[in-house]
């Protein structure tokens, strides 16, 4: 299989997408280079054809079927080297050499993204974050001090991007309660009424998970992404990074864009019942229209660590730097902790019992 | 390090209640008053009693005045008429008024021409003394030493061991498991929320950072009133906590006639 990268028009290095200047650099002579101005060359990249290298050897074995499916093999074009990854990856670093490669075959068959946003943050403010991620007051001390990160990527995620007109009309069971006394009798009234509301509004570029590796939630956790900063999709920008390919359809995807859709189009129409002491939805009925989906490449730094045996993935927004992760809990320091509330405010409640006495 | 601090905080627990224990009233000066005008005590049943109500005056930080007289005439105060108000002027005369207190009077003939007791409190001791209390040491000196077949003495010391048993400063013995359950619970709600600091990931609900600005329209909106419905809840009844009122200070307790 064919691997791309973009070489140097002054020293034939490697050169990869800089986060900072939002441009093409070269790491050996720092030459930088114009995303744009690579367009063109990136289209003669997309026309050329792949090597056909052929080797009559006997040693190793066949690759049972289960293995097979799920593993490519791509000829490093910078070193020859084989850099063996699964079926999604679509761009990636060679082992041998460190280039940055973009496997072109990976694209074929495969849709095109539409979008992509740029990496805005770079490692170091990964790792910044991290550090800032784990001061927490319950965290482990272990955890804190001895706990190295095993790998950090810069990943870009595929997401399908969803657009809806939803028309909406939803009928509420609400409540009022009003409460008066006489001498004898404390009296509470509630009044029943039916709610409806109806009305549209407007989704725009509501972003699904289209790879089945990353975990949704974990994907879902690091939003929002501003989309005005997404540009149309250059192989370009992939170069230094770590890329997938979809392999959640966009229609496998539209289940999970319709909850989403429905959850905000009911608390938005839910906000303009007011006046109540409750309101409780009993209808709720969602149309949606003008409803297309965009493919994009979504910028995402992840990194894990192992933690007694315990597996934990961390994930920042590559645009906005939010970052996220599940932390272990020192449940040592939980329970002291609590003991020692417990006893504190157990005391003060004591003493005011005497002191209520006293006065 | 759990442990240390499961050692401190019963530390600062054992700490805080000694410190919270009442100090013995000892040092304080407080007027021990017997006035025995109806004249049924005889000189060694006021010693007794005295001292009675000075151990009652230690116990409670208080002034203790006993009153007993044959009617209601002959008062150096003007009083509304009754008993009570009667008992409560004497006693206001004498300490003051809304001073912390104790106060028990016996009258052989009252506003309805009846023999009457009265043990009421004031000041700290209007809320230590409650109107069952008081009810409840009346009803046992009326009921076991009745001075129909004991003597005065006897009842009215009776009353004074009640007063030293149900006013001084105490907490029934569930108050500490009720004040450390509601540490735990409090302390719990404290540590979960900063244990849910730990946990960042989870699915959106829904999509609200994607709706289009400006693009909700509300096109149709009703509010049917349907109906209604009243509950009726009797007020709890005030049974301990009611005050009687002079005019000029404010006593718990109650009086009985016998």
């Amino acid at each position: 299989m064919a691997v791309h990268e973009y070489k140097c028009p002054c020293c034939g290095g490697a050169i990869a997408f800089d986060s900072a200047t939002q441009k093409m650099k070269c790491p050996f002579c720092d030459t930088e280079f114009d995303v744009e101005s690579l367009k063109g060359y990136d289209a003669d990249l997309n026309d050329e054809g792949t090597d056909k290298l052929e080797w009559d050897t006997k040693a190793g074995t066949q690759w049972t079927e289960d293995e097979e499916t799920g593993l490519r093999t791509y000829i490093c074009k910078s070193c020859g080297g084989a850099i063996v990854g699964d079926a999604n990856t679509a761009a990636t670093e060679c082992p041998f050499c460190g280039n940055h490669a973009i496997v072109m075959e990976q694209f074929k068959g495969a849709l095109k993204p539409d979008y992509v946003i740029p990496f805005k943050l770079d490692k170091e403010a990964a790792k910044a974050k991290y550090k800032e991620h784990l001061n927490k007051f319950l965290l482990p001390k272990v955890f804190k001090d001895e706990n190295h990160i095993d790998e950090i990527k810069g990943i870009y995620v595929p997401f399908w991007l969803f657009d809806a007109d939803a028309d909406a009309d939803i009928r509420y069971r609400a409540t009022r309660v009003r409460m008066w006394s006489d001498s004898r009798y404390d009296y509470t009234e509630t009044s029943y009424y039916s709610v409806y509301r109806a009305g549209d509004i407007g989704f725009e570029h509501v972003p699904v998970d289209g790879s089945s590796r990353m975990p949704d939630d974990l994907m879902e956790s690091v939003e929002p992404y501003d989309f005005s900063q997404a540009v149309d999709f250059q192989t370009a920008y992939l170069s230094g990074y770590f890329a997938d390919k979809y392999d959640v359809d966009a229609d496998s995807s539209v289940n999970r864009a319709n909850e989403r859709v429905k959850a905000t189009t009911e608390d938005a129409f839910a906000d303009t019942v007011n006046g109540y002491a409750t309101v409780i939805p009993e209808n709720t009925s969602v149309r949606l229209s003008n409803g297309k989906s965009k493919y994009a490449f979504y910028p995402v730094w992840l990194m894990n660590t192992t933690y007694n045996g315990e597996k934990y993935i961390f994930a920042m927004n590559g645009q906005t730097g939010k970052f996220v992760g599940n932390l272990p809990t020192d449940k040592g320091k939980f329970w002291g902790f609590t003991a020692l509330i417990t006893a504190v405010i157990g005391a003060l409640i004591y003493g005011g019992m005497w002191l209520f006495q006293l006065l | 390090m759990t442990k240390r601090i499961t050692a401190l905080a019963f530390a600062i627990i054992l700490l805080i209640s000694l410190a919270l224990v009442p100090a013995s009233a000892a040092e304080a000066s407080y007027t021990v008053k017997l006035d025995d005008s109806a004249e049924l005590l005889s000189d060694s049943e006021e010693s007794k009693l005295l001292a009675t109500m000075q151990e009652v005056s230690d116990a409670c930080g208080c002034n203790v005045v006993f009153i007993t007289t044959k009617d209601l005439t002959g008062a150096s105060f003007s009083f509304n008429g009754t008993a009570d108000d009667y008992a409560f002027r004497y006693y206001e005369t004498t300490c003051g008024v809304n001073v912390d207190g104790l106060l028990v009077y016996v009258t052989l003939k009252d506003e309805g021409g009846k023999r009457k007791v009265g043990v009421f409190g004031t000041g700290k001791c209007e809320k230590r003394l409650t109107n069952k209390e008081s009810e409840d040491i009346r009803n046992e000196a009326i009921s076991k030493h009745s001075p129909d077949t004991h003597s005065y003495y006897d009842f009215l010391n009776s009353i004074a061991l009640g007063l030293k048993e149900a006013v001084p400063p105490h907490l029934k013995w569930y108050m500490l498991p009720i004040a450390i359950g509601i540490g735990f619970f409090l302390a719990f709600v404290i540590m979960n929320s900063m244990k849910k600091k730990l946990i960042t990931v989870a699915m959106e609900h829904g999509a609200a950072n994607y709706v289009r600005a400006g693009s909700m329209n509300v096109t149709q909106s009703r509010d049917t009133y349907l109906y209604s419905t009243v509950t009726r809840t009797e007020k709890p009844k005030n049974n301990g906590g009611s005050s009687h009122s002079s005019g000029g200070g404010s006593y718990s307790g109650g009086s009985s006639n016998f």
